[in-house]
């Protein structure tokens, strides 16, 4: 059992941090700040929290998404009309019909990032191999599978830190 | 509020005259203009257009440059002259 661990019990069994622990013959012995040692039953209380604490496992090291670009895009005939909602959003221009750029306003690192790709009412898909400066996203009629261009287009890029 | 980048792209291999739809803020074109069209390549930067551009005379238009501020000063130039004229529109 290592010291820091019977603090840790100590300070959560006696209710408040005013207590010195001291090892004594590999034996921990929890005293108040006037050198008295608490009762055997309570020593032995904090020992056994102490075992608890040490077989806990250790918090989850789950690695996080972050939100590295976002936009809303609106399309009117041949033309981008309006940006919102964004977030490391450089430009976005129209290719040709449903091919549609959208470049980062701070390029990715590199390609390991994902996005997803909303047209409501259309079928959008985010086109590979990934670019670390823009994203190419296609847009097709859900009835004749031509491309088109979508009055919305929204754009989520997350990326694992 | 947009603003409206007129450059040539590189598609598909071929260069095309585009225009790209920006967030407005100087700031943020000044340093968008690095990435696209790209240090030491001509643009012309307007609040907004007539119409689709087909095609662009980029003779005499400004470079984009490494420098933020710099590209600032010339977007803030382009906004108050527009050189509208440069532009062929559909």
């Amino acid at each position: 059992m290592d010291l820091h661990t019977v603090i840790r019990a100590a300070v959560e069994i006696i209710g408040h941090n005013d207590i010195t622990v001291v090892l004594e013959d590999g034996a921990f012995d929890v005293q108040s700040l006037d050198e008295v040692s608490f009762p055997a039953d309570v020593q032995a209380q904090i020992l056994a929290r102490a075992e608890e604490i040490k077989a806990a496992p250790a918090p989850s090291q789950l690695p996080r998404a972050v939100v590295t670009g976002l936009v809303e895009l609106a399309i009117e005939g041949e033309d981008v009309s309006g940006v919102g909602t964004v977030v490391n959003f450089g430009g976005a221009l129209l290719v040709e019909p449903g091919r549609i750029w959208s470049f980062f306003s701070e390029p990715q690192p590199d390609t390991n990032y994902i996005v997803t790709a909303q047209a409501p009412g259309f079928n959008a898909d985010v086109n590979y191999p990934l670019n670390p400066d823009f994203i190419e996203i296609t847009v097709t009629s859900r009835v004749s599978g031509e491309p088109v261009n979508p009055p919305r287009l929204v754009l989520d890029v997350k990326r694992v830190q | 509020m947009t603003m409206r980048l007129v450059c040539g792209v590189m598609i598909d291999g071929e260069e095309q005259t585009k225009s790209v739809t920006t967030v407005s803020g100087l700031d943020q074109n000044a340093a968008f203009v690095r990435t696209l069209p790209g240090i030491g390549k001509p643009f012309y930067m307007f609040n907004s257009l007539p119409g689709k551009v087909v095609g662009a005379d980029f003779e005499e238009a400004p470079l984009v440059t490494a420098d933020i501020s710099e590209n600032k000063r010339i977007i803030e130039g382009m906004l108050a002259a527009p050189p509208i004229e440069k532009i062929q529109f559909a």
